[in-house]
């Protein structure tokens, strides 16, 4: 009865969000439409998908500078359904693919000297077979996730809210964002891990106009996350056993089939150098941050089993022009980050508690990317076409301290993408974009676990380890294709359609699919 | 001016952020290592120079590493959590070599160096009953429910003469494999706390055993397969134990056909069964004193202190307890993810066995835990192995022997039993 209970209202209050939603998204539709009354939607549309002001890049990390992102306001709100499907895993841990239900709203307002933007999002969906991992955002916070032998589905639901304004006064231009985002993630047969996540992202910047044609910028950034990993068991007769995974195949032996809660906390404090060109000149962003996650086992007396720290830093610099009706850029990319996972020991529990008697830092995952990519865009009729080609080297090695192993995996990206926007006739406009993509292993890519026991769970665990490296060192050929069109139906509104498919094929034989279509309503 | 100092700023970040980049060597030549210096305490009557082949095995609980170490070694192990056992040949003085084996378990090894002491103890072969089997997970009825009531625990006479199995004595331990608290005062040295006791009736010669002979300890000695498809016949059992349940919804079961046990003390008000799970230890005593003297004078009042999210809670029970001299065997029993600790002292098991690796294992029903086959002799009849190590003697989890001889279901749905075998492992030819 509580559960019928239970379920109403939270039918009624997911009701009633989506309704505020979709309210709070007419409202934006109608001050977009008087904030940009000289401007027509189909226009808007073109100037705002303009791939120019998506460089550099990196610099909206700083939301003083997102002020520059773009000339028009634009809001938009879809509804779409995406599917994302692999023959076989890339990583086990991740999952299949996934396919899902999108319901998404955004927009950018430019009013005077001030810029105002906000997203709100809920997916619903499915990721398909996940293996050897019960915990959602696997990225996150790998390697240290609940395991088990069955694996398998997972159904989501994903919240996502985020907002930012940023204005300008004299030579300073300033800006906040905040975000939300929220996960469920479950399954209905046992195993069934109910996996709830939280983050909550917060950034201020400001910039300073050093010439009049440059601005130099500094931001901070701090964020929260938390994700409890529940798993329960309803089968009368018995549970499988819960592995407490610790990195290149290894677990946490002694909490082997204990702890089927464990929480993650984590927090990521950063921050920014930025020199933006106003127009053309050279620019760089320099973003770097710290993130550590608490790894914890909650029905185990909250035992602190794991900690996990990483640094990373993300710099782009390049020169970017403009002349008339063409514009370029070139820039390169560097992103480094060292993440460090500790183990803590414990001593001889008595009345169920833990004395941590040790702490040992047994896995690292470093990474390097370096990229170098070039933009060309012209503008033509009433639209503009750009092409992007990009070359790029990256480099992971994974080292697990005792016993010792280690993975390593060094690759050369090659990209061309090609993208367009432009108004058809009064009432038509449409964008595309178009990418290939290709990557090849180079030298030193390698992986050694070294004794393996013949059978069982660490032979298998050695074997998805295994299998995951030669997903990641696999050569890779992919083509990915997106195209929308839009009908005015006024002159402050127009709804539109878009269809994407991709498909990728790994040279050990792994083909994976993408299709998205999605309808869409533009103010 | 300005830009150009900007741009520089900028430039050494990337150059500095380049260098921090490169990988570490975490793991490489940099290993954690924490010496350890073993001390042993030898037995009266041992002499050192006797003593060879010793071997000190260290098992590291958190990565479910062992390493081994041979006498006069360095021992250098990574920091943490030890189960630590000694082994080692001894030439007695009557020229009789014998083996010494000692252990301690949680040992914590941090910093330059641990000192650890062990006491070895003069491993003799028991010249009395041991337990063969322990069937505690019971059998799934056909519709996948548990069934209760078809445990049993097999003893077998492993000598080469008769013995006698009047006064045996079986009990369960009152402490559990995978709780562990600081019980005060702290007897395990001296006596096993133990809260069921059932005893075989007979005047001291009524009920001889022949070497390679079992005894059958039934929970219940009927026909089990009348109730669940699935289960067998005890009905053939030795002796059954039976409680008189104060519990009008909880009755024990009475079989005719199987004499009771002698009933000295058990803790439950309605009827008494082997953890379903295994998480006790089980042995046999033969108790010397009678049945009063015992209820009076060896109840052990213990305290503990149990400690929650809600609070600190003292506690204090009185049980009972059984001095290690009078116990014939023992045989720890828990599961690997939630073992605590052995419930008696080292000398009687330093080990423990299993059906199933965690709480609730489904994987553990309709198994048993078998002692292992050493050899047969010429007339047929095994002998088993028996080193006061129940990890080491045991084969866990395997087919129990009635199944095997009654050809009946090894799993929920049915399928039978095929092969007949001594120790779960070895067929019978």
């Amino acid at each position: 009865m509580n559960n019928i209970k239970q379920r109403t209202v939270k039918k009624f209050y997911n009701t009633v969000r989506r309704i505020t939603a979709v309210a709070l998204c007419l409202h934006l539709g109608m001050y977009i439409c008087n904030a940009a009354d000289t401007t027509g939607i189909g226009s808007r549309y073109v100037e705002a998908g303009a791939v120019w002001y998506g460089e550099p890049s990196l610099s909206y990390a700083n939301p003083a500078l997102m002020l520059r992102r773009s000339s028009v306001s634009l809001g938009s709100v879809a509804a779409g359904y995406a599917l994302e499907h692999q023959n076989k895993a890339l990583v086990a841990g991740k999952g299949k693919g996934d396919t899902r239900g999108e319901f998404d709203a955004r927009a950018y307002i430019v009013s005077g000297s001030s810029s105002l933007w906000g997203h709100a999002g809920y997916s619903f969906g499915k990721l398909r077979d996940l293996q050897w991992c019960e915990t959602a955002d696997y990225d996150r916070v790998f390697p240290y996730v609940s395991a088990d032998e069955s694996g398998g589905p997972l159904k989501h639901e994903n919240y996502s809210f985020s907002g930012g304004y940023a204005s300008e006064s004299g030579r300073w231009s300033y800006g906040a964002s905040l975000a939300y985002d929220a996960g469920l993630y479950y399954r209905d047969t046992d195993p069934r891990p109910r996996d709830v996540t939280g983050n909550l992202r917060l950034s201020g910047g400001a910039a300073y106009a050093i010439s009049s044609g440059y601005l130099a910028g500094v931001s901070v950034k701090g964020e929260r996350y938390t994700q409890s990993c529940d798993i329960t068991f309803q089968s009368e007769v018995g549970e499988l056993e819960i592995y407490h995974l610790t990195g290149l195949g290894t677990h946490y032996v002694r909490f082997d089939g204990a702890g089927k809660t464990t929480d993650y906390k984590g927090y990521t404090y950063g921050g920014g150098l930025f020199l933006f060109p106003l127009s053309g000149g050279i620019f760089g962003s320099v973003v770097a941050s710290r993130m550590t996650m608490d790894v914890i086992i909650r029905d185990l007396n909250k035992l602190p089993m794991a900690g996990l720290w990483e640094n990373r830093v993300d710099m782009q610099a390049g020169y970017r022009s403009s002349y008339g009706r063409d514009s370029w850029s070139v820039s390169g990319y560097l992103s480094a980050s060292r993440r460090h996972g500790t183990e803590n020991i414990f001593g001889d529990a008595s009345a169920s508690v833990y004395p941590q008697i040790a702490s040992l830092e047994m896995f690292a995952d470093n990474r390097m990317s370096a990229s170098l990519r070039g933009l060309y865009q012209r503008r033509a009729g009433r639209g503009w076409l750009a092409l992007s080609p990009e070359v790029g080297y990256s480099h992971v090695r994974q080292v697990y301290a005792q016993p010792f192993r280690w993975a390593e995996v060094n690759m050369l990206n090659l990209s061309l993408s090609m993208s367009g926007s432009a108004r058809l006739s009064d009432r038509l406009c449409g964008g595309f974009s178009v990418s290939m993509d290709y990557r090849s292993r180079v030298s030193g890519c390698g992986i050694s676990l070294g004794d393996v026991a013949p059978s069982g769970v660490d032979r298998e665990l050695a074997q998805v380890v295994t299998a995951d490296h030669e997903a990641a060192c696999s050569s890779m050929a992919a083509i990915h294709a997106e195209a929308e069109l839009l009908v005015s139906v006024s002159r402050c509104h127009a709804i539109g359609v878009k269809a994407g498919y991709g498909y990728a094929h790994y040279g050990i034989g792994t083909d994976a699919g993408q299709l998205l279509a999605s309808l869409q309503f533009y103010f | 001016m300005k830009l150009r100092s900007i741009y520089f700023l900028i430039v050494s970040a990337l150059l500095s952020a380049t260098l921090y980049s490169c990988d570490d060597t975490l793991g490489e030549g940099s290993a954690y290592s924490s010496g350890v210096t073993v001390e042993l305490e030898m037995p009266d009557g041992i002499d050192p120079g006797s003593v060879s082949s010793a071997v000190i095995s260290m098992y590291n609980l958190s990565n479910g590493q062992t390493s081994e170490f041979y006498a006069g070694e360095t021992i250098n192990v990574i920091p943490g959590i030890y189960d630590v056992t000694y082994s080692a040949s001894v030439l007695l003085a009557n020229g009789v070599t014998s083996e010494l084996k000692a252990v301690r378990r949680s040992v914590t090894v941090t910093g330059s160096n641990t000192v650890i002491v062990l006491k070895p103890f003069n491993n003799i072969s028991n010249d009395d009953f041991i337990i063969s089997e322990i069937f505690f997970a019971g059998t799934l009825q056909p519709s996948g429910n548990q069934y209760y009531g078809d445990d049993y625990v097999k003893i077998y006479n492993n000598t080469d003469h008769v013995l006698y199995a009047d006064g045996l004595t079986l009990f369960e331990s009152r402490f559990t494999t995978t709780e562990k608290y600081d019980y005060t005062p702290d007897i395990m040295d001296e006596a096993v706390t133990v809260h069921a006791l059932y005893t075989i009736p007979g005047s001291g010669k009524d009920h001889p055993v022949q070497p390679g002979e079992y005894i059958l300890l039934a929970d219940t000695g009927i026909d089990h397969r009348q109730i669940n498809a699935n289960s067998f016949d005890l009905s053939h059992a030795d002796w059954e134990w039976y409680d008189v349940s104060t519990k009008p919804s909880e009755l024990d079961i009475d079989s005719p056909l199987v004499p009771n046990l002698d009933k000295m003390y058990c803790y439950t008000l309605s009827f008494f069964m082997l953890h379903n799970r295994g998480f006790k230890c089980y042995g046999l005593a033969r108790i010397p004193v009678g049945k009063e003297e015992y209820l009076r004078d060896y109840k052990y009042t213990y305290s503990y202190v149990i400690e929650v999210a809600a609070g600190t809670f003292p506690m204090s029970q009185s049980y009972y307890k059984l001095p290690n001299e009078w116990v014939v065997d023992a045989v720890n029993c828990s599961v690997a993810a939630k073992y605590a600790w052995t419930v008696c002292a080292p000398r009687l098991d330093m080990g423990w066995t299993y059906c199933g690796t965690i709480d609730k294992d489904k994987t553990r029903y309709f198994h048993s835990v078998r002692r292992k086959l050493l050899y047969v002799r010429d007339d047929g009849t095994p002998v088993f192995k028996d080193t006061n190590n129940s990890s080491e003697d045991f084969n866990p989890q395997v087919t129990p022997s009635e199944i095997e001889l009654q050809h009946t279901a090894t799993d929920v749905a049915g399928l039978r039993s095929e092969v007949i075998t001594y120790d779960g492992v070895t067929p019978v030819e």
